[in-house]
């Protein structure tokens, strides 16, 4: 074992000075890749200055040119910053109650921008604390299946045979569970309420679709010729995986991410308004519509304006998704006109 | 004769496959002594790139077996090690220079990581060290302007310069053994040349004993000091480059040094090895060249009796051919051409 253990002392080879690199001839950029990659070369070599982007500086680049995924980006960073500093931004407590004002429809007086309920609460207030609640849900459902997700589809993909066949077994099993029956039960079991439970049950059951695509890219990728020549270099699997491999699949990775927000956003939505997610007196955007709904022949505003919210941000999700998936693609290197 | 620092015995590789099992190398044996610079040579398919990849543990197991064989590497047989030791072998004692530079380097990483990553797999040294080590290394190879190069990604090198870099990292830990593997076949010519001078210069560097897989006979006459000719997995001569060019013993090598046009002579057509090379799958008994030997003539012996690798004419040179003699004083033009091409 000890044999193969040798650590020399010299270290790397010096060049002798001058001998090199002139006597091996220009450095002539000649290759069949992109003309673009040799047009960089090619200024270097002749000194003039160029700045050289970074892979990020492109996805940056693409991802700013693609307008409808910028205007969602600009109206979500609206809605969600509203949920984030839902404390400054409600005028008033999501369950202060005004009995004379109660049942009025929108209007700018006393700042009753989405009207109120019939205990008189401020329906905009509620629905900003209902968004900070949705989005809570939503980001760590997103975290959480994301992480899931990528793990066990990473092991499934670089490991393959035994492993992939049981890692996707699993993974089958959980698709084939008929989803709102399982998070109805499991809200049921587990007691309804907290925002986190929601978030855990929730996670639990999207973490397969990422799986499925981490597994698919890493197989893949096992395959370059760069893996096995970091192979041949003496790296080991984890390094691999992650210095390697994860960064090539990060655009499916993060598209996936950001689709499920959206979907979490969409799903907790349909657990509040059957009254099995977030429970009063918490706000949530489900539970909003859900207790609207019984007057909503006469106070329309009461379903209309957190269902509006909802579309707009699953709306603006999947189309900063679109963005991203294009912007963040390593083999595309034009930039979007 | 030295000690070999690399001794492969009776190695043979197989792959399962749906028609059945290949095996792509077939009972392979020969020394590596150090210092000297090894090339095997051979069509695709022979087994060139497979022999070497399954002594490093780079063979995907499943669909690929070592059915038997060793490897011996500094007294340890390298087919019986644990993947961890022959991982931390991998880019320290026995480095890999890849065909094809456009796809070997990870497109996402900066290139100067990518060098410093071999440093960091082998040597507890930390980033600026690795960062110091690499642009030493990069200008060893040849790159221009290495400090700014470093932080470069793949797609800002050209192919010849990206070339440059994988032979960085192949020699980053001084390895004993360095095994090329069709160094030159993806770049265009003007680039072969610099890149055969900087794998000299490597060589110095780091007196690595070097295996040379090529198709090149070129670049064997250029680099070699023995040469490996296989053929259907097996080893059909093995002798010292000049010998191979100037005296081959194997009707296979004749007819390689036959296909090579002469800038001296006018020739109108190239003279190719009538035939093909034989399925791996269900291997016909006998010699595996006798279908298209001009030495064979339809002897029962070459079809029946499976020649073994023999010495020939003094040391150090072998062949595996029942008529090897018959070629003795013989030189060129023993394939017969075309019908009505010659001339």
């Amino acid at each position: 074992m000890t044999e193969f253990d040798r650590h020399s002392s010299g270290g790397i080879p010096t060049l002798d000075a001058g001998a090199d690199p002139a006597s091996l001839g220009p450095a002539t950029p000649m290759s069949s890749g992109s003309i673009q990659a040799d047009e960089f070369a090619l200024v270097h070599e002749h000194g003039l200055e160029l700045k050289a982007r970074s892979q990020w500086a492109y996805a940056r680049k693409r991802f700013f040119r693609h307008r409808l995924a910028m205007a969602s980006l600009i109206v979500l960073i609206v809605i969600l910053g509203a949920g984030v500093f839902a404390k400054q931004v409600a005028p008033y407590a999501y369950d202060q109650q005004d009995f004379a004002h109660s049942g009025q429809g929108p209007t700018l007086e006393g700042h009753h921008f989405f009207g109120t309920d019939v205990l008189g609460r401020d329906y905009f207030s509620r629905v900003v604390y209902g968004i900070q609640t949705s989005e809570r849900v939503a980001f760590l459902v997103a975290f959480l299946s994301t992480l899931i997700g990528t793990l066990i589809g990473a092991f499934a993909g670089y490991y393959g045979g035994a492993t992939d066949n049981l890692l996707m077994r699993l993974t089958d099993l959980v698709l084939t569970l008929p989803g709102l029956a399982v998070l109805l039960t499991a809200a049921a079991f587990m007691g309804n309420g907290k925002p986190t439970r929601v978030a855990f049950i929730l996670a639990f059951l999207f973490w397969t679709g990422l799986a499925r695509i981490v597994r698919g890219t890493f197989l893949s990728l096992r395959e370059k010729e760069y893996v096995e020549a970091a192979k041949a270099a003496g790296s080991g699997d984890v390094r691999i995986m992650l210095r390697h491999m994860l960064p090539n699949a990060i655009g499916p990775i993060v598209v996936n991410a950001t689709l499920i927000v959206g979907v979490a956003i969409l799903t907790e939505a349909a657990l509040s308004f059957l009254g099995f997610g977030v429970q009063p007196p918490t706000p949530a955007l489900g539970s909003l519509i859900n207790e609207g709904q019984n007057v909503s022949s006469t106070m329309w505003w009461l379903v209309t304006f957190p269902g509006l919210t909802i579309v707009l941000i699953v709306l603006c999700i999947n189309f900063i998704g679109d963005g991203l998936r294009d912007a963040l693609d390593p083999t595309q290197r034009r930039l979007r006109a | 004769m030295p000690e070999p620092i690399l001794s492969i015995r009776d190695l043979v590789v197989e792959f399962a496959t749906e028609d059945g099992v290949v095996q792509a190398v077939d009972g392979v044996s020969y020394d590596l002594y150090p210092g000297e610079t090894l090339g095997i040579v051979g069509e695709s398919g022979s087994g060139k790139s497979v022999s070497q990849l399954a002594i490093l543990g780079l063979i995907p197991q499943p669909p690929g077996r070592i059915a038997s064989g060793e490897a011996i590497f500094e007294g340890q047989d390298l087919l019986k090690q644990s993947k961890k030791t022959l991982r931390r072998l991998r880019g320290d004692n026995i480095a890999m220079v890849f065909q094809d530079p456009m796809t070997s380097l990870n497109p996402v990483l900066k290139v100067g990581d990518q060098i410093g990553e071999a440093i960091r797999a082998h040597r507890d040294v930390d980033r600026k060290a690795a960062r110091e080590q690499t642009i030493r290394l990069l200008s060893v190879v040849g790159v221009p302007n290495p400090e700014r190069r470093f932080d470069q990604y793949p797609h800002e090198f050209s192919g010849g310069m990206r070339q440059r870099a994988m032979i960085a990292m192949a020699i980053a830990n001084e390895p004993k053994v360095l095994i090329a593997d069709e160094p030159t076949t993806a770049l265009d010519v003007t680039i072969q040349a610099q890149i055969l001078e900087v794998l000299k210069k490597a060589q110095d560097e780091t007196h690595a004993a070097t295996i040379l897989i090529t198709h090149d006979l070129g670049l064997i006459a250029e680099m070699a000091d023995r040469v490996v000719v296989m053929y259907a997995g097996k080893v059909v001569e093995l002798a010292d480059v000049g010998k191979t060019f100037s005296a081959p013993r194997h009707p296979y090598t004749v007819g390689l040094m036959d296909s090579l046009p002469r800038l001296t002579v006018d020739e109108d057509w190239l003279r190719p090895i009538p035939g093909q090379p034989p399925s791996l799958i269900n291997r016909p008994p006998g010699c595996p060249f006798h279908p298209r030997c001009f030495l064979s003539r339809g002897r029962a012996v070459c079809r029946e009796e499976e020649p073994p690798l023999r010495p020939i004419e003094g040391e150090g040179h072998l062949t595996a051919c029942h008529f090897a003699e018959e070629l003795e004083g013989q030189q060129g033009k023993l394939v017969e051409t075309p019908a009505g091409a010659a001339g």
